[in-house]
């Protein structure tokens, strides 16, 4: 195996798949379900979202029963033989590309909100910087770093919410589903695919220590996912009320908005803590994964060479991705959804499907 | 003679500091002879041009006397016990004389188990051993006749009485420290562990020094693994000198290249022996009163023994005070420069406005104030430390002008920076552990660069390098920043809180430990249940 390490079920699959998901989206999410959904947002995140994350972490969870030492990068060849090389080329790509959006909009988000004259090559950079430095030191580190940035990475979303208390007015919220299940329906697909985001845990199950209760956890994860996010949502509305549609990252002005007794006020900074602690940890799990598929794609003995070569390319990918952030939220709330439905939902089942037919990998555990 | 002086080079060359790979080699070992005056000879060539040595030939009075000698280090044994105990039993002894049956070969027995009135005796057979003995302070009694030696124990170091320990001074808590000698030292232990489950085992670094090391843990509570690892790791290493047990903590850290201290030191023997309680493994070494516990954890520099000694609140509150000022240690003077450089709308503006007003004279931008400020003040600092005490006042005073009123109406700096230089020297000051402060003050510097650079992203990106930096680190196996990550719930009961004793029923779990109960459950005390009865005894009296 590539990776020597071992993590713990809640170091590795409960905190590290709340990081990856909650840390780009809690900033987002308001903004691109409000567009489609307007006030009621909160009900695709909270309702489809869930749904869809569970079903996700279902497929993922049964062809892991049935090839517990693999990843997906692995049992595709063997489920689907040689065509399984290239849906692991994919699976590389599609991490590295996600990925590169990810430093992308993160790259964004500060020079919009904080440092408008530094260019965003350096932001990119740095952040890059961080993340190879964390893959070469492996999954172990990834996981140890998100142990101890999740307590204040929950606790500044949670403050944040405690301090909106007094700004927000909850009628906002009122009345739910005036124009019917449709625009509900259209908001859902941004939420969805940001919470089938969650695959990425195929890639670090088998290097689970107790595999009886990776289940229980994931299950935990996409729900506390779901609860956060939707907080997030309804606290926006509830503060921001229809302007939210129009805002890019309209969590941030939330924390804005913040104004206590005119003592605690521009607590924008936690969100800036919030952010660079978990986005670094997001970028640092996707670098890993993509390092480690190449690694096992190619059949090399040790992943790590291929840190660099990925680094470069993330690095020109972001950076020629999208022309400014309103495009890239834009292609997030229209594109991505459905690319990544595929890669998320879409290979994940056909696999299981001929795996189950053709009745490979081992017998499902029970549990 | 340059000859056997080469060859007795060479001996201590290969004479391996681990007593078991030394028996591995037993054919290089030079025996002693039979022959009192070779072996004289060869002692005295040993010893050529050390002035220290005293060599005492004398003669056994028997019906034919007996020639003998006795060698040792003169100031390294007690001399009134090596006259009245050794001299004066062989010489004056009226018994020994009349007994006619005495002759060479069977007086080497009788001394030594009916003359030697010495509480410690033992014998060698070769040189070697012979001269180590000799050098650690014993005296050695060679008998014409006998290929072997007596070794009498009658060592007396010149050691400095037990005191205060200079470097962590308590408010409540025992108050001896360790001292240079390490025999007193594992007293000061034993006296605390009376059981024999405290184990010291006894090992020479140093291939010229060979410098006593003791490796102190407790049996069943301590890992054998890493009692293993630690023995092994202090085996390896072949330098020629230990004087202190800094030298031993560089070799044996796990990680050398990082600003973090992986093994934590102490002068004092309480902290030692909580540590051995946890299931740590503790070192000393001899002519320092500074001891290494292994394995260390990040928490454990931020954490004073006063913490247990005081009642549980008082220790939470001490502990958050420190966890605090150990991130404006860090953090404060980045934050300021970050705060004016990129983000002035953070501050309130009556704030902002008379900060403004103040360096309007200053000719500095906020990054140079600060770390000429910061420099400044480590200069004095490091100006303090190794001056005499009458100097020392000097320093402070000129100090106080540099850093202080005088600097701000030179219009050299703000006075705001003068506060924040003082606020962070205050906080670093408030970290309990030396090489926990100096991790701190150094890390200071780059995050100042990266906060002039970037402002509060920089902060954040260093910190975060830190973190993936710390999470890299393992002492002796155990991950540096337990039990915050690996998380251990039950290890939170004594880390920035520390809860009350009786609740801590668990060791630490994250070293290991072959036995991880402290203690019974439910050990909290309450008012008497019987209560009639003291009212009764009360009432009564």
């Amino acid at each position: 195996m590539l990776e020597k390490g071992k993590v713990s079920s809640r170091q590795g699959i409960l905190l590290l798949s709340f990081t990856v998901v909650v840390s780009t989206a809690v900033l987002i999410a308001p903004a691109i379900t409000a567009k489609a959904a307007g006030r009621d947002g909160w009900i695709c995140i909270l309702v489809l979202g869930t749904a869809y994350g569970l079903l996700t972490s279902l497929v993922i969870m049964k062809l892991w029963q049935r090839f517990p030492d693999k990843t997906i990068i692995e049992y595709s060849q063997t489920i689907a033989g040689p065509f399984g090389k290239l849906i692991g080329a994919a699976y590389i790509l599609w991490f590295i590309h996600v990925n590169s959006v990810v430093v992308r909009e993160f790259g964004d988000f500060i020079v919009a909100s904080f440092m408008p004259e530094t260019p965003l090559i350096a932001f990119i950079v740095i952040l890059l910087l961080l993340g190879s430095w964390a893959t070469k030191c492996g999954l172990e580190v990834i996981c140890r770093a998100n142990e101890f940035i999740f307590p204040l990475f929950a606790l500044s979303v949670a403050g944040v919410f405690v301090l909106a208390l007094q700004e927000s007015d909850f009628s906002n919220i009122l009345p739910i589903m005036e124009d019917g299940i449709k625009p509900i329906l259209r908001g859902s697909w941004a939420p969805m695919a940001w919470r089938g985001e969650i695959i990425v845990v195929s890639m670090l199950l088998p290097y689970v220590e107790n595999p009886d209760k990776a289940s229980r956890d994931l299950a935990y994860s996409v729900i506390l996912i779901g609860i956060i996010l939707t907080l997030a949502t309804m606290f926006t509305t509830a503060v921001i009320g229809e302007l939210t549609e129009y805002l890019t990252f309209p969590f941030f002005e939330l924390a804005r908005c913040i104004n206590i007794g005119r003592f605690i006020e521009r607590v924008e900074a936690l969100i800036l803590v919030m952010w660079v602690a978990g986005v670094t940890i997001k970028v640092a799990v996707f670098f890993y994964i993509a390092s480690l598929g190449m690694g096992q794609l190619f059949g090399l003995s040790d992943y790590r060479p291929v840190v660099l070569p990925i680094g470069l390319m993330l690095g020109v990918w972001s950076l020629e991705l999208f022309e400014n952030s309103v495009i890239s939220i834009q292609w997030l709330a229209e594109v991505f959804p459905f690319y990544s439905f595929i890669f998320e939902l879409g290979i994940p089942l056909v696999l299981l499907i001929m795996a189950v037919s053709g009745r490979k990998g081992g017998r499902p555990r029970s549990g | 003679m340059r000859s056997i002086i080469n060859k007795i080079k060479n001996m201590f060359k290969k004479s391996l500091v681990v007593e078991d790979i030394k028996q591995e080699k037993p054919a290089e070992k030079l025996l002693i002879s039979p022959n009192l005056d070779k072996n004289v000879k060869y002692i005295k060539a040993v010893f050529d041009r050390c002035s220290d040595l005293v060599v005492r030939e004398f003669k056994i009075p028997a019906r034919e006397p007996i020639d003998a000698a006795l060698f040792y280090i003169d100031g390294m044994v007690d001399k009134n016990l090596t006259a009245a105990n050794i001299l004066r039993s062989l010489q004056f002894n009226p018994s020994f004389i009349n007994d006619k049956n005495i002759n060479k070969s069977n007086a080497f027995n009788i001394v030594k188990d009916q003359l030697l009135s010495i509480g410690e005796v033992t014998t060698a057979g070769d040189m070697d051993t012979l001269v180590q003995k000799v050098l650690s302070g014993q005296a050695v009694l060679l008998i014409d006749g006998t290929d072997k030696a007596i070794i009498s124990s009658v060592r007396q170091l010149e050691s400095r009485s037990v005191d205060e320990p200079q470097t962590e001074p308590l408010v409540r808590g025992p108050r001896d420290g360790f001292v240079e000698s390490i025999r007193t030292n594992i007293t000061l232990v034993r006296r605390r562990i009376k059981s024999p489950r405290l184990k010291m085992e006894l090992l020479k670094i140093g291939t010229i020094s060979q410098t006593d090391v003791a490796v102190l843990y407790i049996d069943g509570i301590a890992n054998d693994k890493l009692v293993n690892e630690v023995k092994e790791r202090l085996g390896r290493i072949e330098i020629d000198g230990v004087l202190e047990s800094g030298y031993l903590e560089e070799f044996i850290e796990d990680c050398p290249y990082t600003i973090f201290p992986q093994v934590s030191s102490s002068e004092r023997p309480d902290r030692m022996c909580a540590c051995l309680l946890e299931g740590r493994v503790g070192i000393l070494v001899d002519n320092t009163p500074i001891c290494l516990i292994v394995p260390a954890t990040f928490p454990q520099f931020l954490q004073s023994p006063e913490d247990y000694y005081n009642r549980s609140p008082y220790a939470t509150f001490t502990r958050t005070i420190r966890f605090i000022t150990m991130h404006i240690a860090l953090l404060l003077p980045s934050a300021y420069i970050a705060v004016l450089t990129f983000h002035q709308e953070m501050l309130p503006t009556p704030l902002l406005i008379s900060i403004a007003g103040q360096r309007e004279g200053v000719p500095f931008p906020a990054f140079l104030e600060a770390v000429m400020m910061e420099l400044v003040f480590e200069f004095l600092r490091e100006a303090g430390v190794r001056l005499p005490r009458p100097i020392g006042q000097a320093v402070s005073i000129v100090g106080a002008l540099v850093i202080g009123q005088a600097a701000v109406s030179a219009g050299l700096v703000s006075s705001a920076m003068v506060m924040v230089v003082s606020l962070t020297a205050i906080a670093s000051f408030t970290i309990p552990t030396i090489s926990g402060s100096y991790a701190i003050r150094i890390l200071r510097f780059p995050m100042m660069v990266l906060a002039a650079s970037f402002g509060l992203f920089g902060i954040m990106v260093g910190l975060m390098a830190i973190l993936i930096h710390v999470c890299t680190l393992r002492s002796f196996g155990v991950p540096y920043i337990s039990p915050f990550a690996p998380f251990s719930f039950s290890d939170f009961k004594d880390n920035i809180i520390r809860m009350p004793w009786w609740t801590m029923t668990k060791r630490p779990s994250f070293m290991g430990v072959e036995d991880a109960k402290r203690q019974k459950l439910h050990h909290k005390q309450g008012p008497p249940e019987d209560k009639a009865e003291l009212e009764g005894g009360e009432s009564g009296a």
